[in-house]
């Protein structure tokens, strides 16, 4: 364990290679040094972090900060405290949001060095079962590893016939993080959460922003009455929401991009300064040479793995993005461990029961385990628990009072099986009811538990004792 | 349709087995009784054939995995079995599966299959997930975030206990879904696992278990070593396993007592360099271990209570009118001690030839289950390592265990207080172990005399056997 690698130097084998230094990859690469095996981390751009601390979950959340901020100053005037309209130094935000970045970066580079895992900058692909050719500026070879664990993660989609890389004003959510420009207007093509994120950020530094999506409404696997109060808002605060609508046609100019939007009653063309296309994310699995190694995945792309989240080959392991799931960072740390505890001879497997998502637009989405929409597909018997913030004293100071706490619990036993809430903060409120349904909880236990007043950590005491025939203040 | 091999028990008693090696792959065509795996049951290599005859579609366990009865090993296709004899409902859902297409129908019937084993269907909800996103990106467009959880598509619905119990039932092999839960609301706590693990009934057992004895959790909480220095963890594999179980249950259940003597073996010791060649004549090694088990005959004839098993519940003891000896052997995986068949009928040319073969069979990892069952009595000789004095566990369910110690050349004195002389004699160290409810000490010392006495004397030990 008292194993030092301060040098990349390329060793001619390894107890264990880990593909990609995403939150999933080192995770996995800090786990296993623990449990005391020889780990090489193998990643292809010069900080570690990934997509999550370099182009995803970070950055856009030191930018939504920044809009969460515009909006409260702008929602304050109705408590009676007026502020100028914000100077907007875009130079100085990027900034802000770069350092940030960098001291996490700098922070893992650090924890690598102290724990003892060999960091290697290069790309590395698949040479057989047991071997990796390993390509970078410094180092070059193959690597023998005992063992492997590809977490190689995800990129954005692209649209068919468009070439973001080439272009300056069709974004993916990589250049929208650059936030090279605040475009007078903005169109978001997907009303998933990067693009609500994304468009939310642009809207409240000023640009006009429009979003076109296929389905019939806003983020269809979240549940619709948690997205309602976050569509209410959009209304106000977008230019317009176009559902039921597909992009037919991009045409780039010099000055903008014409846009061909296609509905029910036919076809018409905008003009917008920029253009984000955020439909979806696929997995970096093409560019390993699965094949030499013989593991195998869907017709996605997506890696298959078990439990222990082995690929068909055992020695080899992937977790994360690379196999599909939620795409989320912290089921892909989680599949890390769990990966390199299997590769160290534990018994180990992924057997969370309510991974949560989070959706950090204003209001805050989150939710976790089953939902409503799921349950419904499944044709499983459920109890839905609301519990309206206007019924919670602390919403109503925050000018929450449109927000909602709701479970999803078994019918007779009370047994929470999933949870959704809307309104600020549900990205710390839903972590009780994660810890909740893996406990096993019943409503009741949610109920009996003192909840701090007044706070919106109540909502959940309160929509748990609905299940007992009406709470406190509400049903 | 797919059909799915399931670990059956392959001996008395086992509920799991550590696969070794898979022989067969995805794809691969097998014919019934074909070698599959090979699995480790208690310390034997065990092959696996297959029962069916068919063309592989998954393996389930990897090597170094853990198999419990009625986990699912292979799922197979079954030859002669033609898509056009499915029904057309049945094949639509087939085709579905295979095309990995998000389809209720056809998740339900994988279910239906794969519903009495979690781990199976573990891979299909992470499958079915999976295709839920793929369709994501070509369907609803969508981001990540509505790979939504859909994790539970098994029948059986998650036993409520929280992550660490479900991780000590993991590590212990016990399936949830077969534990009586005590915890309010139906909830599974750690000790129930426990419970289930020790195959105890009932709250008053769980009771006097948590009472009485740490928790696993408890106990896994060990002190944090590297306070201390560097540690590593090394996990316990099969026979490392076996071995502490096996001597847990010895030291728990067997009430040890030891009594220890010393034989005079020089004129044994020269009659066996004398016959050394001629004794090997088939192979092997004679060493003191081939004439100990000769005489551990001997005695046990004049001492059948010592070639016994105690059966505690009928109040009766087992006496075996055979004599088969286990001899144990060090090995780089572990203690193993294969067992020598009726020694009473071999001479010595053979038991030399067959101690040889058995002991390089143990050390290669080859031995099967049947080579380590129903030894009456255990010879253990770490003597040439060093050592003046051992207490050996028993065997169980043997009743006795014989250990020999170094053969040193001491000076022995001869005679009486007023007329004596010293001389220079190799002394053998013994120590019997015995069942303390099946024999006295008076017996244990009457056995080992009358051992030692046919140690010193080679000729009579001739006549004897």
């Amino acid at each position: 364990m008292a194993r030092k690698h301060t040098s990349s130097k390329l060793p001619d084998s390894t107890q264990l290679a880990v593909i990609g230094g995403g939150p999933g990859g080192y995770a996995a690469a800090f786990e296993a040094v623990k449990l005391g095996l020889d780990v090489t981390l193998i990643n292809d751009e010069t900080p570690v972090g990934g997509v999550c601390l370099l182009r995803g979950c970070i950055p856009s959340k030191t930018l939504l900060e920044v809009s969460e901020l515009i909006h409260a100053s702008e929602s304050a005037e109705t408590m009676g405290l007026r502020f100028a309209r914000p100077e907007i130094d875009a130079d100085a935000l990027r900034q802000w949001k770069q350092k940030v970045v960098k001291t996490l970066t700098d922070g893992l580079e650090g924890l690598c060095r102290q724990r003892g895992v060999r960091l290697v900058r290069a790309s590395a692909r698949l040479a057989d079962e047991q071997n990796l050719t390993v390509e970078g500026n410094d180092v070059s070879g193959t690597l023998r590893f005992e063992q492997a664990i590809i977490a190689s993660g995800s990129r954005p989609v692209a649209l068919p016939d468009v070439d973001i890389a080439a272009s300056r004003r069709i974004m993916d959510s990589t250049d929208a993080l650059e936030l090279e420009e605040i475009p007078d207007s903005l169109l978001v093509i997907g009303g998933g959460y990067v693009g609500l994120e994304m468009g939310m950020v642009y809207q409240s530094l000023g640009s006009q922003v429009t979003v076109v999506e296929m389905a019939e409404r806003l983020m269809p696997n979240a549940d619709a009455d948690l997205v309602e109060p976050l569509a209410r808002t959009l209304a106000s605060r977008f230019k317009a929401v176009h559902l039921e609508t597909q992009v037919s046609g991009l045409h780039e100019t010099q000055r903008q991009v014409r846009v061909t939007l296609e509905d029910a009653d036919g076809s018409r063309d905008h003009r917008f300064s920029r253009v984000l296309v955020a439909v979806g994310r696929r997995p970096n699995s093409d560019g390993l040479d699965l094949d030499k190694a013989g593991v195998h995945c869907d017709d996605a792309g997506f890696i298959e793995v078990d439990a222990q989240c082995r690929t068909n080959v055992s020695h080899i392991h992937a977790i994360g993005d690379v196999t599909g799931g939620m795409l989320l960072a912290h089921e892909a740390m989680h599949q890390g461990k769990v990966a390199a505890r299997a590769a160290a001879g534990e018994a180990a497997a992924f057997d969370a029961r309510a991974v949560p998502a989070v959706v950090y637009t204003v209001p805050q989405i989150a939710w976790c385990g089953l939902t409503e929409t799921q349950a419904r597909d499944e044709g499983r018997e459920i109890q839905v628990l609301k519990f309206p913030w206007q019924a919670a004293g602390r919403a109503l100071t925050l000018q929450a009072d449109d927000g909602l706490t709701k479970l999803i619990v078994e019918p007779g036993s009370g047994r929470l099986l999933g949870a959704g809430i809307v309104g600020p903060q549900a990205e710390s409120l839903i972590g009780e009811a994660v810890l909740a349904i893996e406990m096993g909880a019943v409503a009741e236990d949610l109920a009996l538990t003192v909840h701090p007043h007044p706070t919106l950590t109540e909502t959940l005491g309160e929509a748990g004792e609905l299940f007992l025939g009406g709470s406190t203040h509400y049903g | 349709m797919s059909e799915t091999f399931r670990f059956s028990d392959p001996g008395e008693g086992l509920e799991e087995a550590e696969v070794l090696e898979i022989h067969v792959g995805e794809g691969d065509h097998v014919n019934d009784g074909d070698t599959v795996l090979t699995v480790e049951t208690d310390k034997a290599a065990t092959d696996i054939p297959a029962p069916f005859t068919g063309t592989v579609e998954t393996v389930h366990p990897g090597t170094g995995d853990r198999v419990r009865v009625d986990d699912a090993l292979i799922t197979y296709q079954p030859d002669g079995e033609k898509e056009e004899e499915a029904t057309a409902d049945e094949s639509q859902d087939e085709q579905a599966t295979q095309d990995q297409e998000e389809d209720t129908s056809s998740r339900e019937s994988e279910d239906e299959t794969q519903e009495a084993d979690s781990e199976a269907s573990k891979k299909d909800d992470a499958e079915s997930a999976q295709d839920e996103s793929a369709q994501e990106d070509t369907g609803s467009r969508q981001e990540g975030e509505t790979r939504s959880n859909g994790k539970h598509t098994d029948r059986r619905q998650p036993v409520p206990a929280a992550p660490s119990t479900r991780r000590i039932a993991r590590e212990m092999g016990v399936d949830l879904h077969d534990v009586e839960p005590s915890g309010p609301q139906g909830r599974v706590t750690a000790d129930d696992v426990e419970a289930a693990a020790q195959g105890e009934q009932g709250a008053a057992a769980r009771e006097t278990l948590s009472a009485e004895q740490p928790s696993r959790q408890e106990s896994s909480g060990l002190p944090d070593f590297s306070r201390w220095g560097e540690t590593e963890r090394e996990a316990m594999r099969s026979i490392r396993r076996a071995t502490a179980q096996r001597m847990s249950r010895s030291w728990q259940e067997i009430p040890h007592v030891y009594h220890q003597d010393v034989a005079d073996i020089t004129a044994l010791e020269r009659f066996r360099r004398d016959y050394e060649p001629s004794a090997e004549s088939n192979g092997g090694k004679f060493t003191m271990t081939v004439l100990m088990l000769k005489a551990m005959v001997y005695a046990l004839k004049q001492f059948p209570r010592f070639n016994a098993s105690l059966d505690a519940e009928n109040e009766e003891l087992v006496l075996k009118r055979y004599f088969h000896i286990g001899v144990a052997v060090a090995t780089d995986q572990g203690l193993l001690v294969p067992v020598i068949r009726d020694v009473d009928r071999k001479n010595m040319i053979e038991l030399t030839a067959e101690l040889k073969a058995i002991i390089d069979k143990a050390k290669a990892g080859e031995l099967a289950r049947e080579d380590m069952e129903g030894g009456c009595m255990t010879l253990t000789n770490p003597g040439p390592m060093g050592g003046t004095s051992l207490s050996p566990l028993i065997n169980p369910p043997e009743v006795a265990i014989l250990g020999m110690g170094q053969a040193r050349l001491e000076p022995v004195v001869h005679g009486d207080l007023d007329d004596y002389e010293i001389k220079p004699r190799l002394m053998l160290p013994l120590s019997l172990g015995f069942d303390h409810r099946a024999n006295d000490g008076a017996d244990a010392a009457s056995f080992v005399t009358t051992l030692i006495g046919a140690l010193e004397d080679p000729h009579s030990l001739l006549l004897k056997i």
